[in-house]
């Protein structure tokens, strides 16, 4: 049983940017996410929208966003789930990152993403 | 103590001793690690980890035949050593184990085992040789033998679903319901992560810095510096904080708990072995089997159970309140095993040609059913994990030869949890007519081995 987080900065982009979240299939471990501006909650997802799957989400307004993605294991063995976060704006700017964990039954593991938007492009 | 208030003691130190741990930190990603080392990411070690790898019975060389009533697809490599007879009176033998080898999804279920048996000369063969006075052989022979000379490699199969199988994510539909139910009642983030947020953000505007500034804590002014580090550290313990509380609702709903059930669930599986073997040490062995296991109460009783009492599988306090009701039964997870198998071996020549000696052995084909039955037993050790008790009875019927034919096997191991996937096992072995069958020479033996899994893969 561990608690396992990794952070991922986004950088800085242009309001009506997108934001990216590429998801494994579930294999051993469920999912749940939340993105909040300016620690105002403004979407969630549950394990089906997540897994195997890729989420797009604009971001229109400016404001300091956060997005977790908090992953529950529950495989017997110790598997490697790879997620890759990405905020771009139509300028090109911003970051695509990947945040891998390893874990088993019992693990909690989260993936925190910062992006800053700023007025319009 | 419930999970969740031993949880939050874990983590009290964290705050009590807050901004502290920071202290130092190069930036960022440097004080959340420092943070994780000092209490949070440990919890397992403090707490005790509530789920470890299942104790699924003495290892089976697949060369011996000997039943069990669980046929664990699960670790992703398994190492099975038979130590042989505690009077020295078995043979020794290895095993590898290798699941989920073909990369399949988790509705097919495959393992791939090989085996090397360090066997003695064929028993029949031995009384032959002694027979005709040639006892003096026998031991040449054996000196001749080595662990090449018996080697099994064996394929398993087995169809899975929600119905049927004991991978958890075959019941995703259970297990995201809980874990939504779980974050939406813990308040996933916190209002206490929300405010340590949203001061981090705050001096970070003020201070001209980047969101979540990444960079070194030195390029700040040194008159804030220490301000901004400890709204950074703040915001890292409450950030495992919210996780704890995640976890702690996790247990609480039975997230947990539904894994012991998923332990239990059916399987049918469908396997093939060959052994080849050195004319010395016996005939070479084709083995078909097909078997069906079940636990006494599982995820198909659940949602049967779910069905007639509750909503639907995920509404809160459905599992719960069944897992309560069956509690007893899941401690000891009784299951029982039926398998059918088929056996052919060829036909076995053997000569000494220096000796004029001459051993056939005629092909035959053979029957057999097993019943296994395994439960377990005592309490749970430092890893959760328990003892495990395997009983099995098997059934013989060879053709075209009455002496061979009624034959009987009973067996019993202990398996003995000593270290995370780990278990030291001690076992027994009744045969009727053993001198017939070559694998288990003897009306009663004794063997000890042990049994490591694999379960951790590196990032």
């Amino acid at each position: 049983m561990a608690l396992k987080l990794k952070e991922a900065n986004l950088g800085s982009v242009a309001s009506g940017a997108t934001l990216t979240i590429e998801t494994p299939a579930a294999q051993g471990f469920f999912a749940t996410g939340r993105l909040e501006r300016d620690t105002k909650p403004v979407v969630s997802w549950e394990s089906d929208e997540l897994c195997g799957e890729t989420v797009q989400r604009r971001l229109p307004v400016a404001g300091q966003y956060t997005l977790r993605i908090s992953i529950a294991f529950v495989s017997n063995s110790e598997i490697a789930v790879a997620l890759k976060l990405g905020a771009e704006d139509d300028n090109g700017n911003g970051a695509t990152k990947t945040v891998s964990f390893t874990g088993k039954k019992g693990d909690i593991a989260r993936a925190k993403g910062f992006i800053t938007v700023s007025g319009a492009s | 103590m419930s999970a969740r208030w031993l949880i939050l003691f874990l983590l009290l130190p964290l705050v009590v001793h807050g901004q502290a741990l920071c202290i130092g930190a190069t930036n960022r990603e440097d004080c959340q690690r420092k943070v994780e080392e000092g209490q949070a990411g440990k919890i397992a070690e403090r707490g005790g980890s509530i789920i470890a790898t299942k104790n699924t019975g003495e290892g089976s060389i697949a060369s011996s035949g000997t039943p069990k009533s669980i046929n664990d697809f699960l670790p992703l490599l398994s190492a099975i050593v038979d130590t042989g007879g505690l009077g020295g009176d078995n043979d020794q033998a290895i095993q590898l184990e290798w699941s989920n080898f073909l990369g399949l999804p988790p509705e097919h279920q495959t393992k791939l085992t090989a085996a090397a048996t360090s066997s003695s000369i064929y028993e029949p063969l031995q009384e032959a040789l002694r027979a005709a006075d040639l006892a003096a052989s026998v031991n040449s022979l054996e000196d001749g033998i080595d662990s090449s000379d018996d080697v099994t490699i064996a394929f398993s199969y087995s169809l899975a679903s929600s119905r049927q199988g004991r991978d958890p994510s075959l019941q995703h539909d259970i297990f995201k319901a809980l874990l939504q139910s779980a974050s939406e009642q813990s308040d996933e983030p916190s209002e206490a992560l929300r405010a340590t947020e949203k001061r981090r953000q705050d001096l970070e505007r003020e201070l001209g810095l980047s969101n979540a500034f990444d960079g070194p804590f030195t390029s700040i002014a040194q008159l804030r510096r220490q301000e901004y580090i400890a709204a950074v550290e703040a915001e890292h313990t409450a950030e495992y904080g919210d996780m704890a509380s995640l976890l702690g609702k996790l247990q609480n709903n039975g997230f947990y708990g539904l894994l012991d059930l998923v332990n239990n669930q059916p399987q049918l599986t469908f396997s093939t072995h060959y052994r080849s073997r050195d004319e010395a040490i016996g005939p070479d062995e084709f083995r078909a089997v097909v078997s069906y296991e079940v636990g006494w109460y599982n995820v198909n009783t659940f949602r049967n159970h779910a069905k007639q009492s509750c909503s639907f599988e995920g509404e809160s306090g459905c599992l719960t309140g069944y897992l309560s009701k069956v509690r007893k039964h899941l401690s000891s997870s009784p299951r029982v095993a039926i398998t059918a198998e088929y056996v052919k071996r060829p036909k076995l020549s053997f000569t000494l040609p220096a000796n004029a000696f001459l051993y056939v052995e005629q092909a035959r084909e053979a029957f057999k059913l097993n019943a296994a039955y395994g439960r377990y037993l005592g309490g749970e050790n430092v890893d959760k994990t328990r003892t495990r008790l395997e009983l099995a009875l098997s059934y013989e019927d060879v053709s075209d030869d009455p002496n061979r034919q009624d034959r009987g096997l009973a067996s019993a191991s202990v398996s003995y949890p000593v270290a995370r996937g780990f278990y030291l096992s001690i076992g027994a072995v009744y045969a009727t007519k053993p001198e017939f069958r070559g694998d288990v020479d003897k009306e009663i033996s004794a063997h000890a081995g042990f049994t490591y899994k694999v379960v951790r893969v590196e990032e």
